[in-house]
């Protein structure tokens, strides 16, 4: 029974508490919590977890009516704060959010009706740049309108959405502490959550209509590091789940897939395209935007969707420039984890 | 976060094959009275992205090859399903020899729970 579209009806789950981790985000944290307080259905508390903020998050967090919860020392890691936070959640329902993460007014009423499965663990929605000036915001709402337009709406529908993104999620209370809350094993705890979870028999939805507006990378600096995270959790996450993956059929495809396309694109955009644009033709190099149109199908799709068809269309170069440095960082990371055996272990926060 | 490399190598076939596929399991789910509206209408909207995607590469394909001869150059289609088909299967194979080491690990565990000798105040006549 597919929920896409549904109003939760009343009384259909339990109560829910919101975990927001927080460090250093005065600029942003404001934003989130009032996001929070204007949901139509409203989370019964909202815990910031403070991890050794040295700036106001703490403070702003109390001022708007927050719980402000401050670990002994900074954890090292967002999942770190969020395991902290759930010690100190007493309802049915937790929801992870990321303190520079706004949502549609809408976006808990609209996942809140996946649970009415009693096999669902986790829910997410779909994730959108709030920011889209930079070539690297830019990038990213391509890459986003691609995912949760076209790529993720199929994982949903075959059962398996590859990841319960960490920015967004709703998960039950009781599954969630007996699977150990968030692990900081590897770099993308959201993944290791996800797939933690199917290990586990249990179900994974994805509403594409509950909406979040994170705010992304909007400098390579900042882009470079997130991405440093994302390209070692995924080979960091395969290495660790991989046999557990393989009795899961359709994700197994999925992480298969993605995997050697991580590889072999990667070498194809940063080795063999250079190498036949020098060595055949410089109009080899129009290669890099060979599926272009096909891209353009889903993202103006879904931005027509959302009367953001002009902003797709400006967007669309960013996102090609974006895959290759993506590519770099995978390649990176899957040197550094698989080849020379040197795991990125410490969390740094980007975005 | 997002996992792998966004694009239409072999994810992007991958996915546009099960799109196209949907519809088969949303009729064996309404078969067995497990659908509804709202999944037919996500099935459809995928299998409309799905065909308007392979429209695009049928064009793409017509606009880059435009020589005498009619014939679509198919190589590079040929080779990203070889490719895909080849990781698929290995895939498969893996998860096969897994459930079969899990067979063997299990069987091993029962004729050890066989053979060892039971205490005397356990037994049952």
């Amino acid at each position: 029974m597919r929920s896409q579209g549904e109003i939760l009806r009343p009384g259909a789950v339990g109560p829910l508490t919101v975990l927001v981790p927080a460090y250093d985000e005065a600029d942003s944290i404001g934003d989130t919590i009032r996001s929070l307080q204007e949901q139509t259905v409203e989370p019964e508390q909202i815990l910031v977890i403070d991890d050794g903020s040295t700036d106001a998050t703490a403070e702003i967090a109390r001022s708007l009516g927050a719980t402000v919860l401050q670990p002994p020392e900074n954890t090292g890691s967002k999942a770190g704060a969020q395991s902290f936070g759930l010690a100190y959640v007493e309802t049915e329902m937790v929801m992870a959010i990321d303190a520079d993460t706004t949502l549609a007014a809408d976006a808990i009423e609209r996942l809140l009706p996946a649970f009415e499965d009693p096999d669902v663990a986790a829910a997410c929605g779909s994730v959108l740049p709030r920011n889209v000036g930079t070539i690297w915001e830019r990038g990213r709402y391509i890459e986003y309108l691609l995912a949760f337009g076209f790529f993720k709406r199929i994982q949903d529908h075959y059962g398996k959405p590859l990841i319960s993104s960490g920015c967004f999620s709703v998960y039950r209370t009781a599954e969630l502490r007996e699977l150990g809350g968030w692990s900081t094993r590897t770099m993308a705890e959201d993944m290791d959550l996800t797939w933690t979870i199917y290990a586990a028999g249990k179900k994974v939805r994805f509403l594409p209509e509950a909406v979040s507006y994170p705010i992304e990378p909007h400098n390579l600096h900042f882009m470079g590091k997130q991405l440093k995270r994302w390209s070692h959790g995924f080979v960091q996450n395969v290495r660790l789940h991989g046999r557990s993956l393989l009795g899961l059929g359709f994700l197994r495809s999925v992480v298969a897939i993605a995997f050697w396309d991580a590889l072999l694109a990667s070498l194809a955009y940063l080795v063999l395209i250079p190498v036949l644009a020098v060595t055949i033709s410089p109009l080899v190099l129009l290669a890099y935007l060979i599926d272009a149109p096909v891209v353009l199908v889903p993202v103006l799709w879904m931005a027509l969707e959302r009367r953001e068809g002009g902003r797709a269309l400006a967007s669309l170069p960013g996102f090609f420039v974006l895959r290759i440095v993506n590519g770099a960082y995978m390649l990176r990371a899957l040197w550094n984890e698989l080849v020379r055996r040197r795991p990125l272990l410490v969390y740094e926060k980007g975005h | 976060m997002a996992a792998g490399l966004p694009g239409f190598g072999l994810g992007g076939l991958f996915f546009i094959l099960t799109a196209l596929l949907a519809p088969v399991g949303e009729l064996w789910r309404t078969a067995r009275g497990r659908s509804s509206v709202a999944a037919w209408r996500l099935v459809g909207r995928q299998f409309c992205q799905a065909v308007a995607m392979l429209a695009a590469v049928y064009l793409l394909l017509r606009v880059v090859h435009r020589g005498p001869e009619s014939a679509l150059p198919l190589t590079p289609l040929a080779l990203t399903g070889t490719l895909l088909l080849a990781v698929l299967l290995g895939a498969k194979l893996l998860g096969l020899a897994e459930r079969a080491r899990l067979a063997r690990a299990a069987a091993r565990r029962r004729d050890e729970v066989g053979r060892r000798p039971v205490p005397v105040g356990e037994r049952s006549y």
